[in-house]
């Protein structure tokens, strides 16, 4: 009787378990509400998007861009971080991605990278790509294929044009400094000749 | 020289004063980075448009394109081991959740070149695939209609929310191929319905 019964339940099980495991999924997704993002010249800029994980196991995800755009932008950086199951793009979970855009606007200088100004009288520059979620895979073992899930979406970064004068703050201080010690030498000579 | 400097100390120091007194000034007032801006008067109407896509892949298809132990060569297309189960269905897919508001566009691409832990490669024109929303015995069809490549290809578009995409692999191992396990990795992207693949 109590052999029939541990059998009973373990058949139980086996049928509980088996379905959920033959339909496990395992997947990422991503909530945007902007397609276009303007940044300056040269500056450091972080997007945020929402990444939800609506399947039934966790994950881990983050953020990168594609090809076209990571040809372009430097110091990328993203976090990764844990999406628990049955997250739904309601509670989605924010990840930053930031990034350093490209100097594209070339300045005109008096000295050397010194005493600059931009006078933008160039097109604004845009450059076309993707923003992509990518699930973190673990991989799979055996002869063939690991495979990962990413969604993407369109990201347009315009690269605006900050226009500026000429910093003379430099000149200013190498000024003072010259105007001190000068007076310093003059008011030190006038003492010592008294 | 030096008589000249003792006759106009008093006007040399105040000419010093003067400019260093001018310096500081300049020092202050200059702002350095002058930004220009754009500025909008009026009333504005706002509205947030979200959008938000979400995809998943099978059991299967998570735990890999496996093709097994291939031991006669040469083999031509050879079946992934889970292109077809016991009702002829393929197990692998790729599901557009209930929780997205657009449809999904896929692209595909090898990330690597199949390879052994050697780096003995197998050239990707050998893996073949095809996809299609309808999943029975003829479809997705047989023999693969795409060839896998490094750079993404644009599969099934337009996949509806709550549907699946049903994919089956081949792979064709030439005589004369070294022996060996032979791993690569396969990217499946989905995008907004539209979209470009990249």
């Amino acid at each position: 009787m109590k052999t029939k019964m541990i059998l009973a339940i373990a058949f139980l099980a086996a049928i509980l378990v088996l379905p959920s495991a033959a339909s496990a999924m395992k997947g990422v997704g991503i909530v945007w509400d902007t397609e276009v993002e303007i940044v300056d010249s040269g500056a450091t800029r972080c997007v945020q998007y929402g990444v939800y994980n609506p399947w039934s196991e966790d994950v881990t995800a983050e953020l990168t861009v594609s090809d076209e755009l990571k040809s372009v932008i430097t110091n990328a950086e993203s976090e990764a971080k844990a999406i628990p199951a049955n997250t739904m793009h309601q509670n989605a979970i924010p990840i930053e991605f930031c990034f350093r855009a490209p100097k594209v606007y070339p300045e005109n200088c008096m000295l050397g990278n010194q005493f600059c100004e931009q006078t933008c009288d160039m097109p604004e520059v845009t450059y076309s790509g993707k923003i992509i979620a990518i699930e973190k895979s673990s991989g799979s073992s055996g002869t063939g294929s690991a495979t990962a899930v990413q969604t993407a979406v369109p990201l347009v970064l315009k690269v605006r044009c900050a226009a500026h004068g000429v910093d003379w703050t430099l000149a200013y201080v190498v000024i003072i400094v010259l105007a001190i010690t000068a007076m310093s030498t003059v008011i030190y000579k006038r003492k010592k000749k008294r | 020289m030096a008589t000249f400097l003792e006759k106009n100390e008093k006007n040399i120091l105040i000419f010093l004063q003067v400019i260093l007194i001018a310096a500081i000034i300049g020092l202050l007032t200059s702002s350095g980075t002058k930004l220009t801006g754009y500025d909008t008067l009026g009333s504005t109407s706002t509205v947030s448009i979200q959008n938000y896509i979400s995809i998943a892949r099978s059991a299967n298809l998570t735990d890999g394109i496996n093709f097994g132990s291939i031991n006669t060569l040469p083999s031509w297309n050879t079946n992934a081991t889970a292109n077809y189960n016991s009702s002829n269905q393929s197990m692998y897919f790729i599901s557009v959740s209930t929780d997205s508001n657009l449809g999904v566009d896929f692209c595909f691409k090898a990330v690597t070149i199949m390879s052994t832990s050697t780096g003995i490669q197998l050239a990707l024109g050998n893996y073949t695939w095809s996809n299609s929303t309808l999943n029975n015995w003829t479809h997705p069809v047989f023999p693969g209609t795409s060839v896998l490549t490094t750079s993404y290809v644009a599969g099934a578009k337009n996949v509806p929310v709550g549907n699946n995409i049903y994919f089956r692999f081949w792979l064709n191992v030439t005589t004369g191929t070294s022996p060996g396990t032979y791993n690569n990795s396969v990217t499946f992207q989905g995008v907004a319905t539209g979209s470009a693949c990249s």
